[in-house]
């Protein structure tokens, strides 16, 4: 039987690709510029990546990843910084600081429709941004900002732009892998199940509002792994970096890449990533042809850049094998 | 009894869609529940499933009060249904469909499932096993088990949401026009399938305008008009009943040649 490309197998693969391919570009790109852009590509690819599960299997909508990110990043760091915490173990309390403030956020959140769940993650999303500018004892706040402790593993400093490469290429393979565990899982199943008929999930013995907020905490959770990359790559930061904008291009990303795959989401945030750069010399123009781009994106493939490019391959297979 | 219906009431600002209906099913029997359109039969469904909250009335499954509870809840007790409007799960394969109906019967956490820990692989397989079980008795072909539930032809669809309930373990099924849509054989396979989950020990209550089958299967039926109780008894003792008839005239001289 022909093994469907969604398959944990054929996504295993699709895992062992992306870490060959993270080895290769390791090994071969000098260029400390191309290095920082691939860094924030895969940052802001564990953050996708994070939001694919709540939007592409519950099927909600979150407009508030920017406070999971900023939480993520002045949890960690502060760890790593003032308190002297291993950075590793910082990044995972980081994580779960994010992800059980997810938790939290999705019980009362939970008992509106999915348009105001959305609405009400924005408002949170603006809050925490304004608490990130407000708390400057803790963040910072937008100057003086916050310096960061650089990366380190018992003892063994990381910070410098091509170890960190090795750092987020590593974080990124671990997130895939437990993304893709997860949601092929009963538990992943479940969520798929609730995210495309809520009575029929209910009806089978799966609790929705439990499920969801489980699927925000886990999103919150990886979107704080991101997070505290992002301040460990930096270094110096400000608490502009996790405001509106960031939760905008993160669902940017999500929906360009393909809502319901991780490669998807990594596709889409190394293009919103990248894009706004080869755009450098439209100067002006930039933010308008960088958006003409992305309504071009989403009118054209209206499943994604990835399952677009995953139909065109199988149609260019089926062409050259005709039976 | 396995499920009483104790004057179960629903208004709907101003109109009463079910009003004081009680219904007694037996364990391991077949129960029909007809009426014209609007009758309100899939809203008496929905309010013993949990889906909607009576606004009187109880339910009682296997001697437990279940009145108001939710429907994850009610699974719990052993009771699940299909749907008038098929519910698929968009974009999953007939397996996964019906593996979420296994979803109950599973144990793992989401962190177990996140390390993909030995006992969550163990459980996939188990949880693989019931589902092709599943469909085995609701008469799929294990060929069918990787295409994509939503895009198989309708009556096949019927018979996966039947898998998916069956693979939850309930011994309540509720079955909500499990033949509309399907043509003349494939509703008599269909009354086959529903004979043998009875023999196979669930207790169905279906509702259902296609009288053969209604008639053909049932050991009681239940007649409801404008949210009440009509008439009941055995499929005799309902077609000859003067009352169900004149509903059904009312309905125009098909439908009172398929009650006849
Ligand atoms: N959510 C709702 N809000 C308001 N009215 C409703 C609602 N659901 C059902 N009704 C009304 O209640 C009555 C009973 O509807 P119901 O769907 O239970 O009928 P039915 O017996 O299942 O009919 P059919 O055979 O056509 O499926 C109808 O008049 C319907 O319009
Ligand atoms: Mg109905």
């Amino acid at each position: 039987m022909l093994q469907r490309l969604d398959s944990y197998h054929c996504n295993l693969i699709g895992l062992g690709i992306l870490i060959v391919l993270e080895i290769a570009i390791g090994s071969l790109v000098q260029n400390s510029y191309y290095l920082t852009v691939i860094n924030l590509c895969m940052i802001f690819g564990i953050a996708s990546v994070g939001l694919t599960v709540l939007m592409g299997y519950a099927g909600l909508i979150s407009l508030g990843q920017s406070a999971f990110f900023g939480i993520g990043a002045y949890v960690s760091a502060n760890l790593a910084t003032n308190l002297n915490v291993e950075p590793v173990l910082a990044l995972m309390i980081g994580a779960m600081a994010a992800g059980v403030i997810g938790w939290l956020i999705a019980r009362p959140l939970l008992r509106l429709s999915d348009l105001y769940f959305a609405m009400a993650s924005l408002a949170f999303g603006i809050i925490a941004y304004i608490l990130f500018g407000q708390m400057r004892g803790i963040t910072g706040g937008l100057d003086p900002g916050f310096s960061s402790a650089p990366f380190s593993v018992l003892g063994w400093r990381l910070g410098d732009t091509r170890s960190m490469y090795w750092v987020c290429a590593t974080s990124l393979a671990i997130v895939a892998l437990f993304v893709l565990n997860l949601v092929h899982s009963r538990f992943g199943r479940a969520l798929k199940a609730l995210g495309s008929s809520e009575i029929a999930a209910d009806g089978l013995g799966i609790s929705v509002v439990a499920y969801k907020a489980m699927a925000l905490a886990i999103s919150a959770g990886i979107t704080g792994v991101a997070g505290g990359l992002f301040a460990f790559f930096l270094r110096s930061f400000n608490s502009s970096a996790f405001g509106f904008n960031l939760s905008i291009e993160l669902l940017v990303m999500v929906i360009v890449g393909s809502v319901r795959s991780v490669w998807g989401a990594l596709l889409g945030a190394t293009l919103v990533t990248v894009l706004p750069s080869l755009l450098d010399r439209f100067e002006d123009y930039k933010l308008f042809a960088y958006g003409v781009a992305m309504v071009i994106i989403v009118m054209i493939m209206p499943e994604g850049l990835f399952q677009a490019m995953i139909e065109a391959s199988q149609k260019l297979i089926s062409r050259r094998k005709p039976t | 009894m396995i499920l009483s219906v104790e004057a179960l009431t629903k208004n709907f600002a101003g109109l009463v869609a079910v009003n004081a209906l009680s219904i007694q099913v037996r364990r391991n029997s077949i129960t029909a529940l007809i009426g014209p359109n609007g009758a309100g039969k899939t809203t008496a469904l929905n309010l013993i499933t949990g889906v909607l909250r009576p606004t009187a009335g109880r339910v009682l499954l296997k001697g437990a009060d279940i009145t108001g509870r939710s429907p994850h809840s009610i699974a719990s007790n052993g009771m699940t249904r299909t749907y008038q409007n098929l519910q698929m799960f968009e974009g999953m394969t007939v397996l996964e469909t019906v593996m979420v109906g296994a979803h109950r019967v599973g144990r793992s956490t989401w962190l177990a499932a996140l390390l993909r820990a030995p006992s969550v692989v163990a459980e996939e397989k188990d949880l693989r096993n019931r589902a092709m079980a599943a469909l085995d008795r609701a008469g799929v072909p294990a060929s069918y088990s990787g295409r994509v539930a939503a895009e198989l032809p309708y009556g096949w669809q019927r018979r996966v949401e039947i898998a998916r309930a069956i693979a939850s373990g309930v011994d309540m099924l509720l079955l909500d026009e499990p033949a509309a849509g399907l043509n003349n054989q494939e509703s008599e396979t269909m009354a086959q399938l529903i004979c043998e989950l009875r023999e196979g020990g669930t207790t169905v209550l279906l509702v259902e305008h296609d009288m053969n089958l209604v008639m053909g299967i049932s050991d009681q039926v239940i007649v409801m008009n404008f949210g009440q109780l009509l008439s009941q008894g055995t499929p005799d003792q309902v077609q000859n009943d003067p009352a169900v008839v004149e509903a059904y005239l009312g309905k125009g001289a098909e439908a009172a040649d398929a009650v006849a």
